[in-house]
C-alpha cells in the first residue's frame, strides 16, 4: 500500500526545506573550509612571514590602544571608570576588532564599498551561490586574521584577573552574546555605508574605512562621562558606544541609561533589517546604472 | 624650475576629491568629529578633577582640535605604498617629472578640498565657540612647513620599506598607522605621558610632526628647541629618503609580460 | 537557423561515461541559448565642466546626460553556435554580455539565457554558463593557479569526476601542465588568460561568454586560445559568444556576426555577407617582373608597392574564371595572389560610414 505521508503536500514540502536547510549548511560550510584550507595554505607556503604578519597584527592593535590607556593610567582612571576597567573595555574593543577581521576581513568583505565602488561586484555576479552566502564567507580568514583577535584576548584577560571578575559559564556566555551583537552592529554599520557606493562608487569607495575606523576610534572611549543626550547618540544614530563601552558595563554588572543587556541584539535586528532593505535599494539602482569603472586593487589579492 | 606641471597635477587631484561634489568629504568630515569630540570630552573630564599636567584646559581643546582638523597635514600619507601595491609606482618614472615632487604635489592636491572647506573654516571660526586657536607664536608656521616636510620624508622611508617587503605591504601599513598615531603627539600631547616617557617622545622623529607645530600652537614649546630638533630630523633623514627611494626603484612591482 | 545534429552539450565531461558523447541530439531540444527580445539599456552620466565656473556650478547642480547603450535590439543564439559579436568603441559589447550575466538590468525588453532569466535566476544559470573579461582575472593573486581551480570546484560545486575529467583536459590542451603550481601574479599576461580560460572551463559550461579574450596576446598566444576555442565549439558542442576588436581572430573563430553600432544591431549574418554589403568582395595582388603597371578590365587598383599591385574585383561581376584569363593574358606576371578583402578593413570602411553618413 503506498505511503500516505509521502503524497501529503505538507510533507512534501518540509522535507525539501529540510533538505533545502541541510544543502545550504553544507554549501556554507564547505565554503568556510575552503578559505580556512586557503589561508592555511598561505600559513605554510612562508611560515615566517606569516607569523611575522600575525606578531605585527598584534602589536599595532594593542598600539593603538596605549594611548588611552596611559591616559587612564596617568590619571588614575577615566570617569566612573577604573584603570583596569578601562583596559577591560581596550581589551573588548581590541578583541571586536579581531573578530571582525577573522570573518570579514578577506578580500574586503567587510569592507564592500570598496568592492562596490571598484566595479568589483560582477566578479561575484557570476559565481553560483547566492551572494548574502559570498558576503558571509569570502572574508573569513582564521590565520592571516588572528592577531587581532590573540592582541584582544590577552589584554581582556589580563584586565579581568586584575578587575577580580567572576568567569563562570554564564558570564562567558553573556560576553559571547555580546560580542556577536557587536559584530552585528558593526558589520550593519558598515554594510549601511556601502549602499552610498552604490551611487556613488568613486567618491564613497572609501566610506566604510571612514565608517570602520571612526567606529574603532570612538569604540575605544569611556563614554560615562557624556552627556545623556551624548551618550544615547552613541548608543543609536552613531553606535559605536554599543562596540565596547556599553558590552564592558554590562559584563561589569552596571548596564548604563537603565538599558538591559539585551538591548544590542535589539538594535542590531532593526539595524539588519534597515540595512537590508537599502541595499536591496542598492543593488537594483547598480543593476540599473552599472559602474563603468573597474580596478582590481584588493580583489582576490 | 617650473611649477606648472606640479599645479596642474594639484589640481587634478584636488579634482578627483569634488567631481562628486562637497558630500564626498563628509565621510572624513564625520571621521574628524569621532576623533575630536570623545577626546575633547576625555580631556574635560581629567582636568576638571584638577590634574596638572603643564597645560590648561583650553590649550588641551585647542591641541586637540586642530590636531584633527589638520591631520592630513601632521600625519603625512602619501598613496605610494598603494601604487607599488597595484603597479602603479614604476608608470611614474614615464613623465618628465622628478617622482618624489610629483607625488608631493599629488598628496597636497588632494589636501586642499578638505582643507579649504572644512579645516579653515572651523579653525578660523573655532573662537566664536571659546576656543581661541590663534596661534601663541607665529613660528607655528615655519614649525608645521617643516613638520609637513619630515611628514613626506618619513613617508617615503615607509614606502621604501613596504617595496621591500612586497608581501607585507598591508602589515607595514598597519604598524605605521599605529606607530604614528601614538608617537607623533597628533592625538595624545607628549606632557599628558605617564612614567617620564615626553622627555623621550620630544625627541624622536615622529614627535616632530605633530606634537612639534602643536604645541608651538597652543604655546607649550619653546620655539628655539621645536625648530631646531624639526630642521635637525628633516636634514637627516631627507637624504637618507632620496637615496633609499632611489635604490629601491629595482624593486619595485610591476605587472605584465 | 537550420536544425542541426550535435552532440548534447549539457554531456561533456559530466562524469558520466556512457552517456557522454552517445547519440546525437536535436538543437531543436534544447533551449535556445540567448535570446534578446527588444532590449533598450541607457545610463545617466555626469557631465564635467572643466571651467572653474563650471566645476563650482557642478558642486551644487550637477549636469546629467543620458547615454543610450541598446537601443531596442533582438537577436537569438541557437545552442552550438558560435557568434562573434562586434562593433565600434562604445557599441554596446560589453553592456550586452553584462545584461546576459545577470549584471545590468535592461531598461525595456526581455533576456533568456538557456532559457532562464539571468536576473532571477543568477545563481542557476551561472552553474551552466561561463564568463570571461579579458582585462579580469578570476585567478586568486597570491596563490598557485591550481588554488584558483580548487577554489572553483568547491564554490561551483563540480562533482571530483568532473572536476579531473575537465582539468586533465584544459591542461593539456591549454598547455598547463607548467603553471600549475606558479602564483597568478607570477604569470605572463598570455600565461594568465591560458590560466582564466581553463578556470572557465571546469564546470563544463554550456555558454561562454568571452569578452575580448585575445587581448595583450602575441601571435602563439593567440593561435592557441583560437584553436582551442573552435575545438571547444566543434567536439563538446559549447555555444560561444565572443566579442574582439580584432577582426581577422573573429573571422576565423565564428561562423556568424552580430554587428552592433551605436547601441542598435546593424547586421547579422556571415563575414562574407559583410564584405558583399560592402561591395569589396575579393583583392588580387599581381607581382610583376619589371615592375610595369598592369590594367585588369574590372578590376580597380588599391595600391601599388614595389612591383606588388593589389586589385580590388567583385566576383559577382567578373567571375574567377575570367578574372584568371585577363592575368593570364598580362605579360611578365611572376606571382598571383587571389583572396578575400581584408576583414579588417570592410569593417573598418563600414564603421566610418556609420559614424559619417553621406547622401544616399
Amino acid at each position: 500500500m503506498a505511503d500516505k505521508s509521502s503524497k501529503n503536500p505538507k510533507n512534501a514540502a518540509s522535507r525539501r526545506t529540510a533538505h533545502g536547510l541541510r544543502s545550504w549548511i553544507r554549501r556554507v560550510g564547505a565554503l568556510f573550509a575552503l578559505y580556512a584550507k586557503m589561508d592555511f595554505a598561505w600559513l605554510l607556503r612562508d611560515t615566517k612571514t606569516a607569523l611575522i604578519v600575525i606578531a605585527a597584527e598584534s602589536i599595532s592593535q594593542i598600539a593603538g590602544i596605549t594611548g588611552v590607556f596611559l591616559i587612564a593610567w596617568r590619571f588614575d582612571g577615566i570617569g566612573n571608570m577604573d584603570r583596569y576597567e578601562v583596559l577591560l573595555l581596550l581589551g573588548y574593543a581590541t578583541l571586536l576588532q579581531g573578530v571582525y577581521n577573522f570573518f570579514f576581513n578577506g578580500g574586503n568583505t567587510g569592507h564592500l564599498s570598496r568592492r562596490i565602488g571598484r566595479g568589483q561586484l560582477e566578479h561575484m555576479m557570476i559565481q553560483p551561490v547566492p551572494l548574502g552566502v559570498q558576503l558571509v564567507t569570502d572574508g573569513f580568514l582564521p590565520v592571516s586574521g588572528n592577531g587581532g583577535l590573540i592582541a584582544g584576548i590577552v589584554v581582556t584577560a589580563v584586565a579581568v584577573r586584575h578587575i577580580g571578575l567572576a568567569v563562570t559559564p554564564a558570564w562567558l556566555l553573556l560576553f559571547a552574546g555580546q560580542l556577536l551583537a557587536g559584530l552585528a552592529v558593526l558589520v550593519g554599520m558598515l554594510y549601511l555605508g556601502s549602499v552610498a557606493a552604490f551611487y556613488q562608487p568613486v567618491a564613497a569607495e572609501e566610506i566604510t574605512s571612514d565608517i570602520y575606523n571612526t567606529a574603532v576610534r570612538l569604540s575605544a572611549f569611556p563614554l560615562s562621562d557624556l552627556s545623556r543626550g551624548g551618550q544615547t547618540l552613541l548608543l543609536t544614530a552613531i553606535p559605536a558606544g554599543l562596540l565596547a563601552w556599553f558590552p564592558t558595563l554590562v559584563l561589569l554588572g552596571r548596564p548604563p541609561l537603565g538599558l538591559t543587556a539585551a538591548f544590542p541584539f535589539l538594535f542590531a535586528s532593526v539595524l539588519a533589517l534597515l540595512t537590508g532593505v537599502l541595499m536591496k535599494k542598492g543593488w537594483l539602482h547598480y543593476a540599473r546604472e552599472g559602474s563603468a569603472r573597474y580596478s582590481d586593487v584588493g580583489h582576490r589579492r | 624650475m617650473r611649477l606648472a606641471p606640479y599645479l596642474s597635477t594639484a589640481r587634478m587631484a584636488m579634482r578627483e576629491k569634488t567631481n562628486a561634489g562637497l558630500t564626498a568629504l563628509l565621510p572624513r568630515m564625520l571621521a574628524i568629529g569621532a576623533r575630536v569630540v570623545p577626546l575633547m570630552v576625555v580631556w574635560r573630564v581629567v582636568l576638571h578633577r584638577g590634574a596638572d599636567v603643564g597645560m590648561t584646559l583650553s590649550q588641551m581643546l585647542v591641541y586637540t582640535f586642530a590636531g584633527a582638523l589638520l591631520s592630513d597635514l601632521l600625519e603625512v600619507q602619501t598613496a605610494l605604498s598603494s601604487w607599488n601595491y597595484d603597479g602603479r609606482l614604476v608608470s611614474l618614472y614615464q613623465r618628465p617629472l622628478p617622482v618624489l615632487a610629483h607625488v608631493v604635489a599629488q598628496t597636497a592636491g588632494g589636501w586642499a578640498p578638505l582643507l579649504l572647506f572644512f579645516s579653515l573654516p572651523l579653525l578660523l571660526l573655532a573662537p566664536l565657540a571659546g576656543l581661541d586657536t590663534r596661534p601663541a607664536t607665529l613660528w607655528f608656521f615655519p614649525s608645521l612647513l617643516l613638520g609637513v616636510s619630515l611628514g613626506f620624508a618619513i613617508d617615503f622611508l615607509f614606502s621604501c620599506l613596504t617595496i621591500r617587503l612586497r608581501g607585507m605591504a598591508w602589515m607595514v601599513y598597519s604598524i605605521r598607522m599605529a606607530l604614528v598615531s601614538l608617537l607623533s603627539g597628533a592625538v595624545i600631547p607628549f606632557r599628558v605621558m605617564p612614567f617620564g616617557l615626553d622627555r623621550i617622545l620630544d625627541l624622536q622623529p615622529l614627535g616632530s610632526l605633530a606634537g612639534a607645530p602643536l604645541s608651538l600652537l597652543v604655546g607649550t614649546g619653546d620655539p628655539a628647541r621645536v625648530l631646531l630638533l624639526q630642521l635637525g630630523w628633516n636634514l637627516l633623514l631627507w637624504p637618507l629618503a632620496m637615496l633609499l627611494f632611489a635604490r629601491s626603484r629595482e624593486r619595485m612591482t610591476s605587472y605584465g609580460g | 537557423m537550420p536544425v542541426k545534429d550535435r552532440p548534447d552539450t549539457r554531456m561533456w565531461a559530466t562524469g558520466d561515461s556512457e552517456r557522454a558523447g552517445t547519440g546525437a541530439v536535436k538543437t531543436t531540444d534544447l533551449p535556445i541559448a540567448v535570446e534578446i527580445r527588444h532590449v533598450t539599456k541607457t545610463f545617466e552620466r555626469r557631465e564635467r565642466a572643466l571651467t572653474g565656473e563650471g566645476v563650482l556650478r557642478g558642486l551644487f547642480h550637477p549636469r546629467k546626460g543620458v547615454l543610450t547603450a541598446l537601443d531596442d535590439i533582438s537577436f537569438t543564439i541557437q545552442p552550438g553556435e558560435f557568434v562573434a559579436y562586434a562593433g565600434p568603441n562604445g557599441a554596446g559589447k560589453s553592456t550586452t554580455m553584462k545584461l546576459l550575466c545577470g549584471m545590468l538590468m535592461p531598461g525595456a525588453g526581455e533576456l533568456s539565457v538557456l532559457g532562464l532569466s539571468p536576473r532571477r535566476n543568477r545563481v542557476r544559470l551561472m552553474r551552466r554558463m561561463g564568463v570571461l573579461f579579458g582585462n579580469r582575472t578570476e585567478l586568486w593573486w597570491d596563490h598557485p593557479v591550481l588554488q584558483s581551480f580548487e577554489w572553483k570546484r568547491v564554490v561551483w560545486d563540480i562533482p571530483d569526476a568532473v572536476y579531473r575529467e575537465n582539468l586533465a583536459m584544459v591542461t593539456e590542451l591549454l598547455d598547463l601542465s607548467g603553471l600549475l603550481h606558479t602564483f597568478a601574479r607570477e604569470l605572463s599576461l598570455g600565461q594568465r588568460m591560458r590560466a582564466d580560460l581553463a578556470l572557465l572551463l571546469l564546470h563544463s559550461p554550456e555558454l561562454v561568454l568571452l569578452d575580448e579574450p585575445t587581448l595583450g596576446l602575441d601571435v602563439v598566444g593567440k593561435r592557441q586560445m583560437i584553436g582551442f576555442l573552435k575545438t571547444l565549439n566543434r567536439e563538446k558542442g559549447v555555444t560561444i559568444l565572443v566579442t574582439s576588436h580584432d577582426m581577422d581572430d573573429l573571422e576565423e573563430m565564428a561562423e556568424r556576426v552580430l554587428m552592433i553600432s551605436e547601441g542598435k544591431i546593424v547586421y547579422d549574418g556571415s563575414f562574407d555577407g559583410l564584405r558583399r554589403i560592402s561591395g569589396s568582395l575579393s583583392r588580387i595582388s599581381l607581382t610583376m617582373e619589371n615592375g610595369q603597371p598592369p590594367a585588369i578590365e574590372g578590376a580597380r587598383l588599391l595600391s601599388a608597392r614595389r612591383g606588388v599591385y593589389e586589385f580590388e574585383v567583385d566576383l559577382d561581376q567578373l567571375p574567377v574564371q575570367e578574372l584568371l584569363r585577363r592575368v593570364s593574358l598580362l605579360e611578365e606576371v611572376r606571382d598571383v595572389e587571389l583572396g578575400k578583402a581584408p576583414i579588417e578593413e570592410v569593417i573598418a570602411g563600414l564603421y566610418t560610414e556609420w559614424k559619417n553618413p553621406g547622401p544616399r
